[in-house]
């Protein structure tokens, strides 16, 4: 569906809610345009060419949707790509957000659509965890608790340590608790986070001042700041769960992993 | 008796019903697969010539003259000429998405198209490619356009590549192989390829080139189904190439379609399968067996019909004829034994005096054990469950420590040891040999002398059926980690992988010299490990079906080899009782695990690779601690057919001739 490839992002999104959501449009990331598809495709033909000669079957991909530097941040979306080993095809579980909708879905696409979105930069990350939690990924991604995880109200700014609402990147680290936490420690969000924060997750802090705040709610139907706490509001500092965040923690938990960077000019 | 007779008129009135609407109607068609009228057709022609370095003459006449009939045969026709890869991606996009419609699909490409490293890429006009990395993202994957079909979800699509007339950058290309790769076509699609894999096609000396030439002679023809057409154009290529060029196709069609249907060739209201017809093709089948003495017609009526009209005439007339090693089912009981020890074992319960179909759940009885009871002998017997009429060849466990057996009544039987209920599930027409969970634990699959089939666990539905193996039963099963592929072993030493979702069978090959015993997929889905009664073990690539290693030849039959330790090793159960530990790596031997005391008749290992049970040829049942090398336990358990381990030892699993399944404490 066509919505599928408008817009993709959780903190991306989020914290690119400046110029979008001024102009009074609900969808940061569009779908890419022809003459970005043929760039898009060649980002994407780099990355699979360093999964593959990585030998992994299962990795962390990230791109970069929108404009983040006033954050510190390159990479707005995560997904995790797994190998489709008799056909040889890489894929992705990611999260979706349908274009102006306050909803989600899961979806299972492959990795040239992934990056066939409108790209801010031709940058891509690829985080391969060690053989040993590749394969509890990959177990976990395809059993049913990946989607039980799955919250469909939307929030672009979800709190990390709230239930009440799930962005993308916030699906896949709660997935990934599920499968890196001891057995059976983790089958639902809330023991997922519990188990992320007892394990040193730590989100990205970014300023959302009230201005811009107050335009997000009245432009966007899936930007809400009602799971956050008064101070958090006060402040307008708010945690996220960010692609950086996300890669910061697997480096943690996972000492074997190895991580490689993509870079395209835009000419 | 008198019900007896009210069936038999019954079915004599369907008969009669029956054969007049086969006289309606052709019989030729199968309407389950057949073409709805009026569906939408769809077309996207390129025709690719005017390359700077190597241009060709007739693309775009074979482009327009292929559109001008296609427009007349009812598609709507999009078609490009001299497309830059922009172009050629803006349009394979809308193709995608209005395939999404539903209908036919149908893309055709003339022009030059160039195999690297086994996927085939379309190249635009104006493609400035110095080097031949840069073709992967200068050009058009068709593998790509092949994977937007298929997730369209249209019913047919067709794809034709005039496309390897020769090697346009021969510069740049060294390292490029001559002609296309083989393409493997997903679901209800046909890949038509202007020369076979790997060889050169003819741009024509005329107008047209070769393949196109016969093709716009023949897809016009009326009533031809698209695989006719394609017949006829291959005959014509060959005869006028004098052999040089010979067109291929790779099909995965299961429906019917027709370029120019006959009036009778199409149902009239699309997505509609008129009941009437679909029985009078069963009907003319039944017509046609109905008289005959080989069990075989009955059994093939019943893989096509397993709940056709006359599906329980069939089962009698089967009985009559090829009497079953065991007796009718019984409707499954389950029984307790709590605590009780396998010398104390008492008796099969004594079966019930009739069946019923379908099976009503059955309560689970108590095994608590009971108060102040000792410590029993160290292999305990928890539970006997009964329910197969005859011996028990396969056991499967769930994730959810659900239970499946199958075996010589033909019937799987599921149990849930947790809410304490049985299903019973018909549908093989011959022993069940395999059976296996997928890791959701949503599908069980079972496999036989009649081909494989696929269940849904939570409804009991029937999701599939799969006759890859041909004439050979298939003896082994395994899920794909991710669930989305199986492989599967037969009595003839082939294995296929084949995709759950669309049936496409992904790579065949000829594994062992003898009948395959096991087969396993890795933990990561990359590899495979068979073992046969030839007494190798192999490992495969699971993509490319190439042979990795081999772990040393037993003497005799191997029963099973599993993945340990995350895939890094190999632990292999040997007929003559050998267990043996291998490097998956570098395929080295490690120190063994044991030996048997005696030699092994079936050996399984839970899917955590934790405990390993095997049972010797002298009744004996061993569990096995795999990470202590340690021998749980030994217990006396008669002739022993089945086996099967929960999750991380917790139960294990024996079953044999008296069809009994047996519970036993696992590992503590």
């Amino acid at each position: 569906m066509r919505w599928n490839l408008v817009c993709t992002l959780a903190l991306a999104g989020v914290l690119g809610l400046a110029e979008p959501i001024f102009a009074g449009q609900p969808c940061p990331e569009k779908p890419a345009a022809p003459k970005d598809t043929v760039k898009n495709l060649q980002l994407a033909t780099k990355v699979r060419e360093r999964l593959e000669a990585s030998g992994a079957t299962v990795a962390f991909v990230g791109r970069a949707g929108i404009d983040l530097r006033e954050f510190g941040l390159i990479y707005s979306h995560v997904g995790l790509a797994w190998r489709d080993h008799p056909r040889g095809r890489w894929f992705t579980f990611h999260l979706l957000n349908p274009c102006g909708e306050g909803r989600s879905e899961l979806t299972d696409q492959s990795l040239e659509d992934f990056y066939n979105v409108e790209l801010f930069t031709y940058d891509a990350i690829m985080v391969m965890p060690s053989k040993e939690n590749q394969l509890k990924l990959l177990k976990t991604f395809f059993s049913p608790l990946a989607p039980s995880l799955h919250h469909i109200d939307y929030n672009m700014v979800s709190n990390p340590w709230s239930t009440k609402y799930q962005n993308s990147n916030q699906w896949v680290l709660e997935v990934t608790a599920a499968a890196l936490a001891p057995e059976n420690t983790v089958n639902n969000r809330t023991q997922a986070q519990a188990w992320l924060k007892q394990s040193g997750f730590v989100p990205s802090k970014t300023v959302i001042g009230a201005f811009r705040r107050l335009g997000s709610r009245m432009f966007s139907p899936h930007v809400f700041f009602d799971d956050r706490d008064g101070d958090e509001r006060m402040s307008g500092v708010y945690n996220t769960v960010t692609v950086e965040s996300i890669v910061a923690f697997v480096t943690l938990q996972d000492r074997g992993m190895t991580q490689e960077t993509v870079h395209l000019d835009r000419r | 008796m008198q019900s007896r007779l009210v069936v038999t008129l019954w079915y004599m009135a369907l008969l009669v019903a029956g054969a007049v609407a086969a006289a309606d109607r052709n019989l030729a068609v199968d309407v389950s697969r057949a073409q709805p009228a009026g569906e939408a057709r769809l077309a996207l022609v390129i025709g690719n010539a005017d390359y700077r370095e190597a241009p060709l003459k007739n693309p775009v006449n074979d482009a327009r003259a292929i559109a001008s009939d296609l427009a007349q045969l009812r598609f709507r026709v999009t078609r490009l000429e001299n497309a830059t890869q922009e172009q050629m991606y803006a349009a394979i996009r809308a193709f995608g998405d209005a395939l999404r419609g539903g209908g036919v699909g149908l893309l055709y490409y003339a022009g030059h198209a160039v195999q690297v490293r086994g996927r085939n890429y379309l190249i635009p006009v104006g493609a400035n490619i110095e080097r031949e990395d840069e073709i992967l993202y200068r050009s058009v994957d068709a593998n790509a356009i092949l994977d937007k079909m298929e997730s369209a979800g249209n019913r047919v699509n067709l794809m034709i590549l005039d496309a390897c007339r020769n090697n346009p950058f021969g510069r740049a290309s060294r390292g490029l192989q001559s002609g296309l790769a083989v393409m493997e076509a997903p679901v209800n699609t046909l890949i038509g390829f202007a020369t076979a894999p790997g060889a050169v096609a003819s741009d024509g000396g005329g107008k047209h080139g070769l393949y196109t030439q016969h093709l716009l002679n023949n897809v016009s023809g009326a009533g031809l189904r698209v695989e006719d057409v394609f017949k006829r154009v291959r005959a014509g290529v060959r005869q006028d190439s004098a052999g040089r060029q010979v067109p291929w196709e790779n099909t995965s069609l299961e429906v019917d379609f027709y370029f120019n249907p006959l009036p009778n060739q199409v149902v009239a209201r699309p997505g509609a399968t008129p009941v009437t017809d679909g029985f009078a093709i069963e009907l003319a089948f039944w017509d046609g067996i109905k008289d005959s003495t080989d069990p075989a017609d009955f059994r093939a009526y019943l893989r096509r019909y397993p709940n056709g009209q006359f599906a329980d005439l069939v089962r009698n007339r089967l009985q009559v004829l090829s009497p079953p090693a065991a007796t009718a089912p019984k409707p499954p009981v389950i029984a307790s034994a709590a605590r009780e020890t396998p010398q104390a074992a008492a008796p099969p319960a004594a079966a019930p005096p009739t069946a019923a179909m379908p099976a009503p759940a059955t309560q689970l009885a108590s095994v608590a054990p009971a108060p102040g009871a000792s410590m029993p002998s160290p292999a305990e017997l928890l539970r006997k469950l009964d329910g197969p009429s005859g011996p028990v060849l396969a056991l499967a466990v769930a994730p959810d420590g659900s239970v499946a057996a199958g075996g010589a009544d033909r019937t799987l039987y599921q149990w849930n040891l947790t809410r304490g209920s049985v299903r019973r599930q018909v549908g093989h027409a011959g022993n069940i040999n395999a059976a296996v969970f997928s890791p959701d634990g949503k599908l069980l699959l079972s496999g036989g002398a009649d081909g494989q089939r696929l269940w849904n666990v939570a409804s009991g539905a029937e999701v599939k059926q799969f006759d890859g193996h041909r004439n050979s039963a298939v003896t082994a099963l395994s899920f794909a980690p991710t669930g989305r592929y199986v492989a599967s072993g037969a009595a003839d030493g082939e294995i296929i992988v084949w995709g759950v979702g669309d049936g496409a069978v992904l790579k065949r090959f000829a594994a062992h010299r003898g009948a395959v015993r096991s087969v396993e997929f890795s933990p990561d889905g990359r590899s495979l490990v068979s073992v046969s009664d030839d007494g190798e073990a192999r490992l495969w690539d699971a993509s490319t079906g190439a042979a990795l290693r081999r772990f040393g030849a037993a003497h005799g039959p191997l029963l099973g080899a599993w993945f340990l330790d995350f895939g890094g090793k190999l632990l292999t159960a040997a007929a003559s009782g050998a267990l043996r530990l291998w490097d998956a790596a570098s395929g080295a031997e490690l120190a063994p695990l044991s030996d048997s005391r005696s030699p092994l008749v079936q050996a399984k290992v839970s899917a955590d690779g934790k405990a390993l049970l095997t049972a010797g040829s002298d009744g004996s049942l061993q569990l096995w601690n795999v990470e202590k090398r340690q021998l749980a336990w030994r217990a006396d358990a008669g002739n022993v057919r089945a086996l099967g381990v929960i999750s991380q030892g917790r139960l294990a699993l024996s079953s044999g001739d008296d069809g009994v399944l047996r519970v036993w404490q696992g590992l503590k």
